[in-house]
């Protein structure tokens, strides 16, 4: 009984955090996140980062 | 410039260092008990330099000094990159740095000399696991505090698996050790049996789930994108993966424990969610491994990515090796044989080795202001003596581990057992040679590192100065 | 968002992680503690006599379970060679438990009995005297080094206080008890005693072989 309700919340939260990562935020959203570590670069040589076709 | 303007590069660097020289300490112990199971007589009649007492020397050199360097050098500084400010307190930090030192100059000494609490990754005695447990929350104030104070917005999603490790490296080490002292240098746990061995292998199985993969995948998220100058593949899968990863690891621990005196339903609980783990784990390996798609050239002219994508890869493998080994049957065979030592390795010299040092030949040259490390041809010679010395490795113990667990249960026509466990082991002596052979091979490679870091240093002599930190425009 | 708002942030992930990592090991290990099978001893099993904890503290300072594991699981191929399977009653005194994760010897849970007293001096101080084709290292030094009653005594008051039924008479009288004995003899009784206490594996392996006849 108790594992059940705890396997049940445990998908609930899974559930919820697909929905809200793949459905309600854009891939917009997520976009500028992703780039940080790229941020950190010697202003003295810009490179710029190389990000082809990535889905986000 | 105002201190406050420029990164702490300082205790980064320091713990860079040390992660080399704590490297090479912590597998040269490896190749010594490696040596003493084939030759048990190497060093013999020295209590200090006893199997026995080395082997835990060994394992907390390599998680808690070599590991516990790399993965305090990039938090420190990939916190202070992804949230562009300075660390908390600088004081702090350089606590932490001291404070983890005398820690495992503590346990050199210690561990040797017998004082131990006799459970596996957790052998520091009280005086030690207190200081242990100070420095811990020290760092846990130092990263929070950095993030509290970020300029950026976001938290990006490296600092969330270097948080959780932090966390939960605080709560596991914490309940385990709970003991009582019953002198300066002894102290017996406040569980008993089975109790005692569920506590130790929640706290065992997590150490390697946080401690060897959360954060080691933190530092995956900032160096393999870094390195490649990519975005990660998908931002969406790392945090589903994340939440996944934390949740179901905690649960995994009585795999250790099968077919012990532990009761049936929690081992067939650990079994299930060992298995569950499979699908989060490889979410991180692939969204690592696919940050290169499109860009697969790079691997052919840069051997640090390469230490990366090996290292994923070897990830991959040993998070289905795991979930596998803790399916009840097979762990019926596998466990207490060396097929377990196999794994491990699989992980710790595949993985977590490997991880660390791609990471390390990023950040060097970042810590000392130079372009690139000082010999690229020693890090080409550094990635194939790994990846030959962990093949040799692994392989040399997965041959002997199938080969002990067949013939442990090998029965004549008249219902008796066919081998003496000694007859096991003589067999067994073959694949150890191997093993010592392939951690030999490994060793030798963290002697170029140390030579590189070296050139690298000399050749950087002055230019390394304070690094501002962009202000916003 | 304000500074405000982002602190809380980083506080409820912290809280969250807690939370989340909290779950499996509360449903694991608490349900243990309460379970009379898991925490109290199986019939005839007492608390260690002052010599064999002096022994087994030998054998935890020493790393033994680095390689012997004492927990034999329920397989033919095991019971064969080691004896009754192990079960959790037995283990109620073990502090830290010392089932041990890896086999590079064999499974010392019942080698108590097995060998006699002089073949385990000979077998710890040269292993290979009477093991040609073992890998143990040579323990010659526990030979020369005594047991300190007065330190055995604080180890059990510390016992004592974790609630391990040691009387005050029994914790006085475990000094005369360990004047002038080795650490070798003691590690010696350690092992002598093990896996013998538990009166329930003789009565399962007579009433089967009551049932064979």
């Amino acid at each position: 009984m108790i594992g059940g309700i705890i396997t049940l919340l445990a998908l609930l939260g899974f559930l919820a955090v697909v929905i809200y990562v793949f459905v309600i935020k854009r891939r917009e959203d997520f976009d500028e996140q992703a780039h940080q570590p790229l941020e950190d670069r010697d202003p003295e040589k810009p490179e710029q980062p190389d990000n082809r076709e990535n889905p986000s | 410039m105002n201190q406050s303007q420029t990164y702490n590069d300082r205790v980064v660097r320091q713990f860079a260092i040390m992660t080399v020289v704590w490297g090479i300490v912590g597998m040269l112990v490896g190749v010594l008990i490696a040596a003493q199971l084939i030759w048990p007589d190497l060093t013999h009649g020295i209590a200090w330099l006893s199997y026995g007492r080395l082997r835990p020397l060994h394992t907390n050199a390599v998680i808690f000094a070599f590991g516990g360097s790399a993965l305090f050098a990039t938090s420190y500084y990939v916190v202070q990159r992804t949230c562009q400010t300075r660390l908390f307190s600088d004081a702090l930090a350089a606590f932490t740095f001291w404070g983890w030192q005398v820690v495992i100059v503590g346990a050199a000494i210690s561990l040797p000399l017998g004082k131990t609490m006799g459970k596996e990754y957790a052998e520091l005695e009280w005086p030690l696991a207190l200081l242990v447990a100070a420095v811990w929350v020290v760092y846990a104030v130092v990263f929070f505090g950095t993030i509290m104070r970020r300029k950026i917005k976001h938290i990006y999603v490296a600092n969330w698996f270097y948080g959780a490790y932090i966390l939960t490296i605080a709560v596991l080490h914490i309940v385990n050790n709970l003991s009582m002292p019953a002198g300066l240098w002894k102290s017996y746990p406040v569980y008993s049996g089975a109790v005692d061995a569920m506590v130790q292998w929640w706290y065992g199985h997590n150490a390697v789930g946080f401690f060897l993969t959360a954060g080691f995948l933190g530092m995956m998220y900032y160096f393999v994108p870094r390195q490649a100058n990519r975005p990660i593949y998908s931002y969406r899968l790392s945090i589903v993966h994340f939440w996944s990863l934390i949740a179901i690891y905690m649960w995994a621990g009585p795999h250790h424990l099968h077919y012990t005196s532990l009761p049936d339903w929690a081992q067939t609980l650990g079994m299930v969610f060992s298995i569950i783990l499979l699908a989060p784990s490889w979410g991180g390996m692939i969204n690592g491994v696919m940050t290169l798609s499109g860009a697969w050239y790079k691997l052919r002219t840069d051997p640090i990515l390469r230490f990366m994508i090996v290292a994923l890869s070897f990830y991959g493998m040993s998070t289905f090796e795991g979930p596998m080994m803790s399916i009840k049957t097979v762990n019926s065979l596998s466990h207490y044989t060396d097929w377990t030592i196999g794994h491990v390795h699989a992980g710790a010299l595949g993985w977590v080795a490997m991880i660390s040092i791609g990471s390390l030949y990023t950040l060097f040259p970042r810590l000392w202001g130079v372009d690139k490390m000082y010999s690229i041809k020693a890090i080409e010679w550094h990635f194939w003596t790994s990846t030959i010395g962990t093949v040799l490795y692994i392989t040399a113990m997965w041959a002997a581990g199938l080969m002990q667990g067949l013939m442990w249960r090998t029965f004549n026509d008249d219902g008796t057992l066919t081998y003496t466990f000694i007859e096991v082991l003589k067999r067994t002596e073959p694949y150890y040679m191997l093993r010592l052979l392939g951690g030999v091979i490994f060793l030798s490679g963290m002697f170029f590192m140390a030579w590189n870091v070296y050139k690298t240093w000399q050749s950087a002599a002055g230019r390394s100065k304070a690094i501002a930190i962009p202000q916003p425009a | 968002m304000s500074h405000e708002a982002i602190e809380k942030n980083i506080g409820l992930m912290a809280v969250l992680i807690l939370v989340v990592i909290s779950l499996g090991g509360l449903a694991q290990i608490v349900p243990l503690m309460f379970r009379a099978t898991i925490v109290e001893p199986a019939d005839g099993v007492e608390p260690y006599s002052p010599i064999r904890l002096a022994g087994r503290d030998v054998y935890v300072a020493e790393g033994c379970y680095n390689c012997h594991s004492q927990q034999i699981r329920p397989f033919r191929s095991e019971t064969e060679r080691y004896g009754h399977y192990s079960v959790a009653g037995e283990f109620v005194y073990d502090r830290p438990f010392q089932w041990g994760s890896k086999r590079t010897g064999p499974d010392v849970a019942r080698v108590g009995g097995k060998y006699s007293d002089d073949w385990h001096r000979l077998h710890l101080i040269d292993p290979r005297a009477v093991v040609p084709d073992s890998n143990m290292p040579a323990y010659p030094w526990l030979a020369e080094r005594m047991v300190n009653p007065a330190t055995v005594q604080r180890h059990m008051r510390a016992l004592q206080r974790l609630g391990d039924p040691y009387s005050d008479a029994d914790i006085e009288a475990a000094f005369d008890q360990l004047v002038g004995v080795t650490e070798l003899e003691a590690l010696i009784a350690y092992l002598q005693g093990m896996g013998l206490e538990w009166t329930g594996q003789r009565a399962a392996a007579s009433a089967t072989a009551g049932g064979r006849q």
